[in-house]
């Protein structure tokens, strides 16, 4: 996938003149946040699921050479294959050759963002194989030739007469516009490309070193036709997915779904291990796991290990303030978001993509809501201190950061700056408001400032008779 | 096989001690720990199942989602409600099933295939491994007797569930599972099947304007006759 974090507030400020788009993200936000508080409402134990997948998936990372390991061991005794990928580059000729070796003309593929991550949709296309994304929201998005704008709807931007009209320009169709005609078109459409598939890729929702098993959750069952009626079924998925016993998956799970999509359980899980059996009617004859570190075995070493925790619930974005104005396609790459604030500058590059973890407000609801207790804002801070380090930041924000140090280290110069800073402030009020300010109105343009009485807080302070 | 071949056995090799060099490196140490044995299976916070009835529990989370369900005394008369379902709701009759159903009673007009789903299959009917009752679906070992096809390709879905075999939790269901595939003790590891499917209802989407529309690729009506003889 294109890399366009660097045209970030462009297209933010796309986003929020985008009606449909605003309409979208409002309903989007409300279902989702809506949903999830009353999954978790119904489970007390929630908070106990959340401590013990932090500390159990801090474990298995400390130990995560050993589980793969296993996990390699079990999958070849199940008679798959285990591929291991670098980076991007050898996951991307990893697949091809797998695909040109099986004599491949079609693949079908469900969701899966590590093969996004590896831009192997762009690289399959080039060696003239047709790609299908099955997930109904990904088809969309790829038939706009756009990329998906929230992880777990990809196409939340499309209104229903959008989907029709992309309908009826890629299937010579005219469906009917309404949610069940345009559903049950791409319902007849991709059934063919299930048939027809020489290759299902699949990613993983988490690989179990016990069983060799590929787990994968979805709603419309896409996944499952992907993988069992092609030859060759590949699974790409990053090296931090693996865990040891099917107990493990459990746990993850009974907290993936309600996160998610504020479901008890997604509708389809399913558990993959290895091809077909002597006497399977059907399934996959061929296996194999493509996992890829891409960068993640540094983010071991460092202040973001607790970044691989992350079971891409989508939580974080759903109640991020950010997101909920902008959407997902202004983050520019894969994983948009606080997540994607964290993890699209450790892929791409601090200053590739410079302005996603600075549009953080730091008003910590993603941290809250994590699952896995990943303290996003307190990375997105670490994220922010690697460019300060780097020297990324703008020389004019530099500078004014270097003009209050100066101030903030003196406190009576503060203190004088600050008695004079209200008094002015509380002249611009009107009914306790200030409507302008000159220089900002990229604030007030958009709210009102409450105005300060004029007397600062240590005044009030000493004058409530307090001490220094 | 040349070098540059991606799929060459010495730079899959080179690779693989490529990245597991890395992620050792970063953890801290020079080689391998010492592999040990598994241990037991971790004991994690389960989620309260307070319901002395299991199949009341079960049904009511199943159908929460969907999915549609009814109980009888016997696997004969789970047959008899299936033809009275089938022509109560004007579904076309099923056209596979799971092979030990075959010998089920069925109508004599009911051609019973047990081979794999095509791309016309239009109904099927399949035997649950099991039922959890923490969340409410289902459990399924793929298999010569079992083909996976039958679960997701059909617009319509009939399975048979056999009441004792519903579990409280996952927990209980993994214990089964590894005490089904080696009863007599053994490595149950070398048994697994290719798949082990959960199914939690008709299959479903909400891409489109994030309303919700059931049968997205799988089926779209999914009724569940669940039998109590062995109770
Ligand atoms: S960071 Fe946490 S909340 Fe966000 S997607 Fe990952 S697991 Fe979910």
């Amino acid at each position: 996938m294109q890399i366009r974090t660097r045209e970030f507030i462009p297209r933010a400020t796309f986003a929020l003149h985008d009606p449909n788009l605003q309409r979208a993200l409002a309903k989007a936000a409300d279902g989702f946040i809506g949903k999830r508080a009353k999954a978790i409402a119904e489970v007390p134990e929630f908070e106990a699921l959340r401590e013990a997948a932090r500390v159990r998936k801090d474990e298995i990372l400390s130990e995560l050479d050993l589980w793969l390991e296993r996990y390699e061991a079990q999958v070849r005794a199940v008679g798959g294959q285990v591929h291991w990928a670098r980076d991007a580059e050898d996951a991307r000729a990893i697949i091809r050759a797998l695909c040109a070796r099986a004599g491949a003309k079609t693949v079908a593929k469900g969701k899966s963002m590590v093969s996004e991550e590896i831009g192997l949709n762009e690289a399959l296309a080039a060696d003239g194989l047709e790609v299908i994304e099955t997930d109904l929201g990904e088809y969309i998005v790829q038939l706009a030739k756009e990329p998906p704008s929230h992880i777990i709807a990809p196409a939340v931007h499309k209104t229903k007469e959008q989907v029709a009209e992309l309908f009826a320009e890629h299937h010579g169709t005219t469906p009917e516009p309404t949610v069940s005609g345009l559903v049950t078109e791409a319902r007849q459409q991709l059934r063919r490309a299930f048939f027809r598939a020489d290759v299902g890729i699949t990613g993983a929702n988490f690989l179990i070193a016990e069983t060799g098993a590929s787990v994968i959750v979805t709603n419309e069952g896409n996944g499952d036709l992907t993988q069992t009626l092609a030859r060759v079924h590949i699974v790409t998925a990053g090296i931090e997915k693996v865990v040891p016993a099917l107990e493990d998956a459990t746990l993850f799970l009974r907290l993936l779904a309600r996160s998610a999509t504020g479901q008890d359980s997604e509708t389809y899980t399913t558990y993959s291990m290895g091809p077909r059996r002597a006497g399977d009617p059907d399934g996959p004859q061929e296996y194999h796991v493509v996992l890829v570190d891409n960068g993640r075995s540094r983010m071991l070493g460092g202040p973001w290990r607790e970044m691989l925790r992350c079971i891409r619930c989508g939580a974080c974005m759903n109640h991020c303030p950010v997101y909920g104005a902008i959407g997902g396609h202004a983050y520019g790459w894969v994983y948009p978001g606080p997540m994607g604030s964290v993890l699209t500058p450790l892929f791409v590059g601090l200053d590739t993509a410079y302005d996603l973890p600075n549009a953080c407000t730091l008003n910590g609801r993603c941290g809250e809501v994590c699952p896995v207790k990943i303290p996003l804002p307190e990375l997105i801070r670490e994220v922010r201190h690697a460019q300060q380090r780097d020297g990324l930041h703008p020389p004019a924000e530099q500078r004014v950061k270097a003009l209050w140090r100066r101030v903030a280290e003196r406190p009576a110069l503060y203190h004088g700056l600050e008695r004079l800073a209200v008094r002015l402030l509380a002249t611009l009020g009107y009914k306790g408001r200030i409507r302008r300010l000159p220089g900002l109105s990229g604030w007030t343009d958009a709210r009102d400032l409450p105005a300060p009485t004029g007397r600062t807080f240590l005044e009030l302070w000493h004058a409530k008779g307090h001490d220094e | 096989m040349s070098e540059s071949d991606p799929l060459d056995p010495a730079l899959a090799a080179r690779r693989r001690d490529t990245v597991l060099g890395a992620i050792r490196r970063n953890l801290g140490r020079d080689a391998a720990p010492p592999a040990p044995e598994f241990p037991m299976p971790p004991a994690h916070p389960r989620l309260a199942v307070p319901e002395e009835d299991l199949v009341e529990r079960w049904r009511k989370r199943w159908e929460a989602r969907g999915g549609t369900s009814a109980l009888v005394p016997t696997k004969a008369a789970a047959v008899e409600h299936l033809v009275a379902w089938c022509r109560e709701h004007d579904l076309p009759a099923p056209t596979h099933a799971a092979r030990p159903l075959l010998e089920l009673p069925w109508p004599a007009d009911w051609h019973l295939d047990p081979g794999p789903a095509g791309i016309d299959t239009q109904s099927a009917v399949s035997l649950a491994f099991a039922g959890i009752a923490e969340v409410g679906t289902l459990a399924f070992l793929s298999g010569p007797e079992s083909p996976v096809t039958h679960l997701f390709v059909p617009d319509n879905h009939f399975i048979l569930l056999d009441a004792a075999t519903i579990v409280r939790h996952f927990e209980d269901l993994w214990q089964r599972l590894r005490h089904h595939l080696a009863p007599a003790g053994g490595d149950w590891r070398e048994r697994l099947p290719r798949t082990l499917n959960f199914v939690a209802g008709p299959s479903r989407t909400g891409d489109v304007e994030q309303t919700i529309q059931l049968g997205a690729h799988g089926p779209r009506r999914v009724h569940v006759v669940i039998f109590q003889e062995n109770r």
